[in-house]
């Protein structure tokens, strides 16, 4: 193996990883493009876009308010504004911005060349493009979702917005959302396992435990929505009424399902933000962060807590004052952990030499902006203001200084911070400062009188006032803030797009950080390091003085190429002692055909074409088996050099792979969707009104039976094959596979035989019979799945990419089997049971 | 993975107990538990009751334990944060059920 | 009350923080270790828990006060909102309904059952009680009373469509005989809320 000696560093190293790690020019060279950085940088280009977009948008409800009974635009139209902007701000501006700031830096301060997944990049990515197409475009004909961002049942099904805007929010936020979920996985498995060697959890900076935390609520927090809108985008285009109070359904269930991801997301958005502020802060205060243990025993509690808030949005809803009592609690625990980090930053500025640079000056605005919607957020979870406050100004009020503060004011902080990084360029002087007083100022004219015409009875989502309320004035001069506000964004817009033209070369570490982002060359270059860092400590670039020197040099690990590949460097989770060498996928087309072909799926249900729908989704099969044929090796290699005198082998040949991690995690999201199926049949049972259903589901012992003990026996089957692999009895392994296969084949045959045979009631009659008919999908779904998985085995095991040592693929597919048995047998249990419905 | 899922536990145990008293809640309203008494109390009060001690002993008997035990460090978190985590979880799960001691429950 | 109770907690504790970040950058010295169980110990989990529970505290007791329980002399109304009308209901109180005011009398407690016919509205009348949704398949309980007799606005508080905005009522508060007058059949058109004036 060419690889396997070890020269002391090739002698055009550099030359060679560039080669290796490049990007053809010119078009191509943008859809193949997997790389982080760039990605990164396109993600946060797109998200400012957004906010440019929504920003604007907000200009318009500004100066339809600015003035009593205002003719500017009708309801019609006002009504479409607010939705787009708070949709846009929160789907398309705030979740993208920080997963591409989570991208270009993740790998760079945790010292690897890249994401654990760069294809599933480029697909988020790609996914993100394509739903904000469909929401740009409806903007444009005039068809842009009303519904306001929260899209409430009845308001939004197909008897009160017969149109196509609210299939436009369900399908094209879906669609972001599915990019969301890439990320969320990509981040975990990354941080999990893609880090320096030697940097055991407790030595990563801390904004990677804020990344780390905030994919795992989104892990567990999306899917929630995405099930909602899904049920919605169903009872919509074909009549399963699970939302219908006349047929059993509940407007509140889609109530619980959107908030029961709405208020995780508030966090979701503040946490990443949080960890900025914690890196930033100690660096500005040339000190380090006092508390890092304290901080991440914080966030985990924040993250859990924020769980249990959900229902502080509904309470006016009518749920009992005890059930209240128990959110208004949680909702007012969960500021606890706030005030801890409020408290550590407080104590990091104390305890070193602040210098009001310019990343700090926005910083100084965060806490001021987002210490007082805290306090508001307070005052909300009491429930009797809240009784008086919901739905007026003061929300917007809070809402905003929650937002602006805990996100825009840190993003901006860590644009003015790394600007330099990602161009290599200083930025002119006062330019930032100027559009920092600006951005300020404006905010708190538009944004602190809101409270009291709130308080005053003002509310929200109403396109114009009488002038005998005695709003006016306020209202005109929140008008102005927001105008001034604006001024303020465009000036800092404007001090970032001259870098451009003004060439003033950053220092190499411009503000005398201690994170590995710094040790590379700026800007940075597609492998980021020439070597990859060991580390010893939190804040490598203080302890080990020379170490930028000592990897361009190729002092540090996987200092070669070898045969072409991009490799990387695995750690086992917790140690940070290196396992593998992790070798990445190169440019690809595949995520963008793969996106464009999902995209296919999402138009074909706009437009109504449900018959053209099978062909995209057959397509996407199809696309995953070609993307996961890519990669894996065809022999055994045993550990390689990778400097320093040390070995490991690559990850095919080890079983804790990133695509392993990712394969749990990706379950982990598929098994929350499921759980919140589950809660919602629960839910319209106890709660819904028209119930019971006027038919139960047949007796259906037999199919039950079949569909539990198939899939069971397929799982014995793949154990079965495991065992024969591990012993290198390939032939008998294949076909155990194939016996697995065909076991899970005749479980979707029994499962299917329940509604063809006519025992699933009529699923448009009864809520009853909708939701049972969506579970027998989901497990038809996962039937299918592992059948084509196994499928796929038995065709790996054929072309000789597995042997005794390189087993992981075969242990993600038993994953996927063994859950496929676990739905199946929960599935059919639970419609057995509910035979007894009436 | 060992150190996430050693900070997040005193917090999953809450998020648990915080469930199951919102689910017995919703389920004892519906069936009219709070309707039937049992002694000085009612059914209702008598199952959420029970859930919530049944936490508050369980995470105590980890304080204890956590207090006790040798200086280990599970999944390499230190004793310390564990410690203030599982305290700070026990406390949350006592205020959260404090509303069980309201007079009524399904209005 | 409570609203003056939380505005100045909440002005203390933003003024708290202020100081301490001004002092952090204007105080003379730093770069000397904090410690760690101070600022974090008794100010963030001390001092933020106090504050907060001494607040839920006040909370739970005042929510306490205004559980929907029907009490003694009451009165019941049904209020039905719908796309972009409120109808009020009286049960065997009066035979007629009426649209668009909601008469009740003054000085004695009202429970208001309110639920929906299309979409989700919510029932709003800011002088008299904080709001309870109204949703279709539904009906949720809200106690009020109105101290003295006259007129108050109410509004609908969830959005609701095009004609959210001036999806609103009138709430009438009568006096004794004009609620007896109201009760037995009178059009609310020709009462006035003080019938002996
Ligand atoms: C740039 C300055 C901004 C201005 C001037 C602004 C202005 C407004 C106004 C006036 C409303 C109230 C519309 C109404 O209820 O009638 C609103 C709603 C909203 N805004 Fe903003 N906003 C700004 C930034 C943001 C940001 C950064 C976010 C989130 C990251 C955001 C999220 C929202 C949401 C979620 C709503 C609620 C929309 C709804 O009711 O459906 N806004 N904004
Ligand atoms: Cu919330
Ligand atoms: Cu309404």
């Amino acid at each position: 193996m060419s690889g396997d000696a070890e020269p002391a560093a090739q002698p055009d190293l550099r030359l060679e990883l560039a080669r290796t790690w490049s990007t053809p020019q010119g078009w191509w060279g943008v859809i193949v493009n997997v790389n982080h950085t760039d990605l990164g940088k396109r993600f946060m280009a797109a998200a400012a876009f957004y906010f440019c977009v929504a920003g604007i948008l907000s200009m318009l409800i500004r100066a339809q308010l600015a003035s009593p009974r205002s003719a500017f635009v009708g309801p019609e139209i006002y009504n479409q504004i607010f939705t787009m902007h708070g949709t846009l701000m929160m789907f398309m501006f705030a979740i993208p911005m920080f997963e591409g700031l989570a991208l270009y830096l993740l790998p760079k301060m945790l010292g690897a060349r890249d994401m654990a997944f760069p294809r599933l990049t480029a697909y988020g990515w790609w996914c993100y493009v394509f739903g904000g197409m469909i929401l740009l475009a409806s903007m444009l004909v005039g068809k842009a979702p009303d519904g306001g961002w929260f899209m409430y049942t009845p308001l939004s099904s197909r008897t009160y917005t017969p149109g196509i805007n609210a299939d436009i929010w369900l399908l094209g936020v879906t669609f972001v959302e599915i990019s969301a979920v890439c990320a969320a996985v990509e981040i975990t498995v990354t941080i999990l396992k893609l880090r320096a060697p030697g940097m055991s959890l407790d030595k990563m900076p801390l904004v990677a435990w804020y990344l780390l935390v905030t994919a795992l609520m989104m892990v567990f927090g999306f899917p929630p929505l995405i099930l909602g809108s899904v049920l919605l985008e169903v009872e919509r285009a074909f009549g399963w009424p699970f939302f219908d109070p006349a047929r059993g359904g509940d407007a509140l269930l889609w109530q619980h399902l959107f908030w029961l991801f709405g208020h995780p997301e508030v966090y979701i958005i503040f946490l990443p933000a949080a960890g900025v502020i914690s890196t930033i802060i100690p660096v500005m205060a040339r000190t380090r962060i006092v508390g890092y243990g304290w901080i991440v025993a914080a966030i985990f509690a924040l993250a859990i807590l924020s769980f249990g808030l959900w229902v502080h949005h509904m309470f006016t809803v009518g749920i009992p004052h005890m059930a209240l009592a128990f959110f208004s609690a949680a909702s007012t625990l969960v500021a606890i952990p706030t005030g801890i980090q409020v408290f550590a930053w407080l104590a990091t500025l104390w305890q070193g030499r602040p210098e009001l640079k310019l990343p700090m000056l926005y910083l100084l605005g965060m806490f001021v902006v987002f210490v007082m919607g805290g306090l508001t957020g307070v005052m909300l979870a009491v429930v009797p203001f809240n009784w008086q406050a919901h739905d007026t100004a003061f929300v917007t009020a809070h809402l905003h200084y929650v937002l602006v503060g805990g996100f825009v004011f840190p993003m901006l902080a860590a644009i003015a911070y790394w600007l330099p990084h990602v161009t290599g360029r200083q930025r002119l002087p006062r330019l930032g400062e100027a559009a920092f007083w600006l951005i300020f100022v404006g905010f708190h004219a538009t944004f602190f009188f809101m409270h009291i015409v709130g308080l005053m009875g003002m509310r929200r989502r109403i396109d114009t006032y009488h002038a005998e309320t005695g709003w006016t004035l306020i209202n005109a001069l929140s008008s102005v803030g927001s105008y001034v506000m604006a001024f303020g964004f465009a000036l800092f817009l404007g001090d970032c797009l001259m870098q451009r033209f003004v060439k003033r070369r950053a220092a190499a570490d411009p503000w005398g950080a201690t994170t590995l982002e710094w040790a590379m060359a700026i800007p940075p270059r597609a492998y980021n390091f020439v070597s990859l860092p060991s580390v010893r400590s939190r804040d490598p670039l203080a302890d080990e003085p020379g170490l930028t020197q000592q990897l361009k040099r190729g002092e540090g690990y996987l200092a070669r190429v070898r045969e072409g590949l991009r490799e990387t460097l695995g750690v086992e989770t917790s140690t940070g002692r290196i396992e593998q060498i992790v070798v990445l996928p190169g440019n690809s087309a595949l995520p963008f055909i793969m996106a464009l072909v999902t995209g296919g799926f999402f138009l074909s249900m706009l437009a109504g074409l449900y018959w053209i729908a099978p062909a995209p989704v057959l397509g996407v099969v199809v696309l995953a088996c070609r993307w996961a044929w890519q990669g894996g090796a065809r022999a055994d290699v045993g550990p390689l050099q990778i400097g320093r005198g040390e070995r490991a082998p690559p990850h095919p040949e080890t079983t804790s792979t990133p695509g392993w991690w990712g394969s749990v995690f990706t379950l982990c999201a598929d098994a929350t969707f499921f759980a919140s199926l589950v809660f919602g049949f629960a839910f319209l049972w106890v709660v819904a009104p028209n119930w019971p259903p006027p038919a139960c589901i047949g007796s259906i012992s037999v199919e039950a039976a079949i569909g539990i003990a198939a899939p069971m026996l397929a799982v014995v089957a793949v154990s079965f094959a495991r065992a024969a692999l591990r012993r290198g009895a390939l032939a008998r392994a294949m076909g155990a596979c194939m016996a697995a296969g065909v076991l899970v084949f005749v479980a979707a045959a029994g499962v299917a035989a329940i509604p063809v045979l006519g025992k699933l009631p009529d699923v448009t009659a009864h809520a009853y019979a909708a939701v049972a008919g969506a579970m027998l999908a989901y497990l038809a779904l996962h039937l299918v799945i592992a059948f084509v998985m196994l499928g796929f085995a038995a065709a790996r095991l054929r072309a000789g990419y597995m042997s005794a040592l390189r087993m992981h693929e075969l242990a993600i597919v038993e994953q996927w089997t063994r859950y496929a048995a676990v739905v199946a047998a929960i599935v059919l249990v639970i419609l057995l049971l509910s035979g007894a419905c009436r | 993975m060992s150190a996430v899922f050693a900070l997040s536990a005193a917090w999953l145990v809450w998020a648990a107990a915080f469930a199951a008293l919102y689910a017995l809640h919703g389920l004892g309203c519906a069936i009219g538990a709070d309707e039937r008494s049992v002694g000085p109390l009612t059914q209702l009060q008598v199952m959420m009751g029970v859930v919530w001690i049944a936490a508050l002993a369980g995470s105590a008997g980890i304080v204890l334990a956590l207090w006790r035990g040798a200086e280990a460090a599970p999944g390499g978190v230190p004793r310390r944060l564990l410690r203030a985590s599982w305290m700070a979880a026990l406390l949350a799960i006592f205020i959260t059920g404090l509303p069980l001691t309201f007079p009524s429950a399904c209005v | 009350m409570m609203w003056r109770v939380m505005l100045i907690g909440a002005t203390g504790a933003f003024a708290l923080v202020m100081v301490l970040l001004a002092a952090g950058f204007l105080r003379p010295g730093g770069g000397a270790p904090v410690s760690v169980g101070a600022w974090l110990g008794w100010g963030g989990v001390g001092f933020v828990s106090t504050v907060l529970l001494a607040l839920l505290a006040y909370a739970f007791t005042v929510g306490l006060r205004l559980a929907p329980t029907a009490s003694p002399g009451g009165v019941t109304i049904t209020a039905t909102a719908e796309q972009w009308r409120w109808r009020f209901d009286y049960g065997p109180l009066r035979s007629g309904g009426t649209e668009a005011i909601m008469v009740l009398p003054a000085g004695r407690p009202v429970v208001v059952q309110v639920t929906a016919r299309d979409v989700i509205h919510s029932f709003w009348v800011p002088r008299l009680a904080g709001k309870i949704d109204a949703i279709p398949g539904h009906v949720n309980r809200l106690r009020l009373q109105a101290a003295a007799p006259g007129e108050y606005a109410g509004v609908c508080a969830e959005f609701c469509g095009i004609g959210h905005r001036s999806h609103g009522f009138m709430v009438l508060a009568l006096d004794e005989p004009g609620w007896n007058a109201f009760v037995s059949g009178t059009d609310p058109d020709e009462l006035s809320p003080w019938t002996l004036r």
